[in-house]
């Protein structure tokens, strides 16, 4: 029986150690390939947006013969972050990865990316034309870990064609909002398409006077306004049948049931412009900020960014490639190509004005709109968060004012304990 | 001499068989056994791959915080009432099936072929046409409607409604599989005893209840153990169904469809909490361990 044992250990460990060999080839070379520095793009992409991100690389590939930049791309967000994970604990990462703030602030709490100021200092790259919300979504303690890709607002799209009809005006306050929701819903539409996402309510809740974030970057989840900010939704779904979520009609997303015209008005991106512009034929839609409240229009950024791995073995150059790669006439290239993307460059929007002037309200709001992160608490919060909207949203029986503010005490308690 | 000769090709022989062994025990090593302690090992820890120099010793503080954590009390919660429903429906219906598809009734390859069929399908394609059967103003939720006064809503929309159609997809997939197994014990029992039931005057219910069943002592244990364990670790029907219609966050709406191997799916690769995660692992494996035991106690006490 040892003996037995013995000899399969033997037979074992052979193989182990010729595995192990295998796999201790060098590593180096796979960072260079005949001589030329190999950088690799991570992240997730459409197949429009890869196809254009393709080009772009092509063509900075050409130019710099020394380096060859290859895209490493996922079709989903959900699968790039779950690869992510074994690429940096084996030291595989892409030189450059794209991130949204949630994941980059897990990311940065890991010491998993590593400051950016030294590099954008040697390649020269500018940071004070980008947007203040987006850059500051991205700094920590006064170093920049991520360079702002693109960004995205969050916006009321309306069917002109319906507001036509019932000589009904674009809502301008929340009140409006609402009351033009509640003349719109027929039998076969909604008045308003909302998700219960916090990515969709935070306007709502900011409106009513809670910030989501203070300014000293902690949480602050259970203050007044938050909990009149979502009874305000909750109201619109239960109470006055208004509203609705594209999960109760069965679509995938916004575009589905707002280009179906299953609902008046929709609060989504600007992501969702592409997709209107090249598949809705059928009616007239329009694009406004989201509304205001006693004054006060808080809007919505989106942004993406791309930050470097610590296992990065060039990073030098992978900054030079992203300060080609993101210069805004770049950007608003893929903008146009239908990948949804507006230059994080103040001085770029009256470019994208002029092409789009329906953007100009929108784009007007930039200066005093908030980003959307949360800080430390990342995407464990927002999860949660969207869960409780969620309860609220299905469960007519718990969205009282005193529930909400209830969940909110208990989100507060759990994040501060985190 | 001619000893010794013998003596090196038996040595030959049992060295060839370590080698055609090796690849099984190394891939079971390398895929099954470390991962295994790894990962148990990983359940004390705070551990996320992102940075595994910073892991931290926390004892039982994840199995502690486990069972203190709403979310995971409500998987656990979820992922018990599938098994107390998909289990005992999925056993009765499919040997239903398999007593069905093995009398002489005309076409019953056709039977045979179409039960088994769902599963053979892709969950994800399954989960999808669901979903799109169970939405609202189709003409399943107008039916409900109608007939039990159900609101006319999507019903993986519906915090009440979302699990009992995870428990339609899970029934729907896994009774063919099990109608297979039971053919296989039908077709072991004896025709004589059906013919010495027939002469003594038995009817064909009475047949199935006092030969059929008990004769399938065996079998029934397998089906339910296997499909006890199945329902412990579903993963795919809820998920597929959780995120239909715009939603990002498995296991919705508001976690009615959160179960166990979701919830540590989430946690392992949404918030990249390996140590917690690999405590609800064991969490897991330790139910499934017990269940297993109490059945085959249970089984075999009724033996006796």
């Amino acid at each position: 029986m040892l003996k037995i044992l013995k000899n399969t250990v033997i037979v074992n460990l052979l193989l182990f150690l010729g595995l192990f060999l295998c796999s201790c080839s060098d590593n180096s070379s796979k960072n260079t390939e005949n001589g030329k520095i190999v950088l690799k793009l991570g992240g997730w992409y459409t197949i429009q947006a890869l196809d254009a991100t393709q080009k772009k690389i092509d063509q900075y590939n050409k130019e710099n013969p020394d380096v060859e930049v290859k895209v490493v791309a996922y079709s989903s967000a959900t699968s790039y972050f779950q690869n992510l994970q074994g690429q940096i604990a084996s030291k595989t990462a892409p030189d450059m990865l794209l991130l949204e703030p949630n994941i980059f602030q897990m990311l940065y709490k890991n010491h998993a990316i590593i400051s950016l100021d030294e590099y954008i200092k040697k390649v020269g790259y500018k940071t004070g034309d980008i947007y203040k919300a987006l850059l500051d979504g991205y700094m920590i303690d006064g170093k920049l870990y991520a360079i702002p890709s693109d960004f995205n607002m969050l916006a009321l799209y309306y069917n002109k064609d319906m507001l036509d009809k019932t000589g009904l005006n674009v809502p301008e306050t929340y009140e409006e909002l609402r009351s033009t929701a509640k003349k719109l819903t027929t039998n076969n539409v909604y008045g308003l398409n909302i998700n219960p996402l916090i990515g969709r309510i935070m306007p709502f809740i900011e409106a009513f006077g809670g910030e989501i974030i203070s300014g000293s970057g902690n949480l602050q989840i259970n203050t007044k306004g938050k909990a009149e900010g979502i009874k305000f939704i909750m109201d619109m779904y239960n109470k006055d049948k208004s509203a609705v979520t594209c999960k109760v009609l069965g679509d995938g997303w916004t575009g589905d049931t707002f280009g179906k015209q299953k609902a008046a008005m929709a609060v989504e991106g600007t992501w969702m412009i592409g997709y209107l512009r090249n598949n809705i034929k059928g009616f007239k839609w329009g694009i406004a900020p989201m509304p205001a409240e006693k004054g006060k229009a808080p809007q919505l950024m989106f942004s993406g960014a791309y930050a470097v791995p610590v296992c990065s073995k060039h990073p030098l150059e992978a900054v030079k490639f992203l300060k080609w790669y993101l210069a805004p006439e770049n950007v608003f290239e893929g903008f146009l190509a239908g990948s949804q993307s507006i230059p994080v460059q103040k001085s770029y929007k009256s470019k994208v004005i002029k092409k789009f002037p329906e953007l100009k309200e929108l784009l007007d709001k930039t200066q005093n709109a908030s980003m959307y992160s949360f800080g430390k608490a990342g995407k464990k919060f927002e999860d949660y968060i969207n869960n409780i909207l969620e309860i609220l949203a299905y469960m007519p029986e718990k969205d009282s004012l005193k529930n909400i503010q209830n969940e909110l005490d208990q989100v507060q308690s759990r994040f501060e304990l985190q | 001499m001619r000893n010794s000769v013998i003596n090196k090709i038996k040595g030959y022989n049992s060295l060839a068989g370590y080698f055609f062994i090796a690849p099984v025990v190394l891939l079971m090593t390398v895929f099954l056994i470390y991962p295994t302690i790894y990962s148990f090992i990983l359940s004390f820890k705070e551990f996320s791959f992102f940075s595994p120099a910073d892991s931290k010793w926390v004892g039982l503080g994840n199995y502690v915080t486990l069972f203190r954590d709403p979310e995971f009390l409500q998987a656990f919660k979820n992922t018990f009432v599938l098994v107390l429903t998909v289990v005992p429906i999925s056993t009765v219906l499919a040997l239903v099936m398999a007593v069905l598809v093995n009398s002489k009734v005309k076409g019953k390859t056709f039977f045979r072929v179409s039960f088994f069929l769902p599963n053979v399908t892709s969950t994800v394609a399954i989960g999808t046409i669901l979903g799109f059967l169970f939405r609202k103003d189709s003409f399943i939720v107008l039916f409900f409607a109608k007939l039990f006064g159900f609101e006319n809503i999507s019903w993986f929309a519906d915090v009440h409604l979302a699990l009992p159609l995870v428990i339609i997809a899970m029934i729907f997939t896994f009774s063919g599989f099990y109608m297979i197994i039971y053919l296989a014990g039908l077709q072991e029992i004896s025709k004589d005893y059906y013919e010495a039931a027939d002469i003594d005057g038995a009817g064909k219910v009475r047949q199935f209840l006092k030969i059929t069943v008990p004769l399938l002592k065996n079998t029934h244990f397998l089906v339910i153990m296997m499909l006890v364990i199945n329902t412990f670790q579903i993963f795919d029907q809820p998920y597929v169904i959780s995120t239909f219609g715009n939603s990002s966050i498995p296991g919705g709406p508001a976690g009615s469809t959160m179960t166990l191997v979701m919830f540590l799916y989430t946690r392992a690769f949404n918030y990249f909490e390996m140590g917690y995660a690999s405590a609800a692992a064991f969490v897991l494996f330790a139910v499934i361990f017990i269940f297993t035991i109490v059945q085959k106690r249970f089984f075999d006490l009724k033996e006796k």
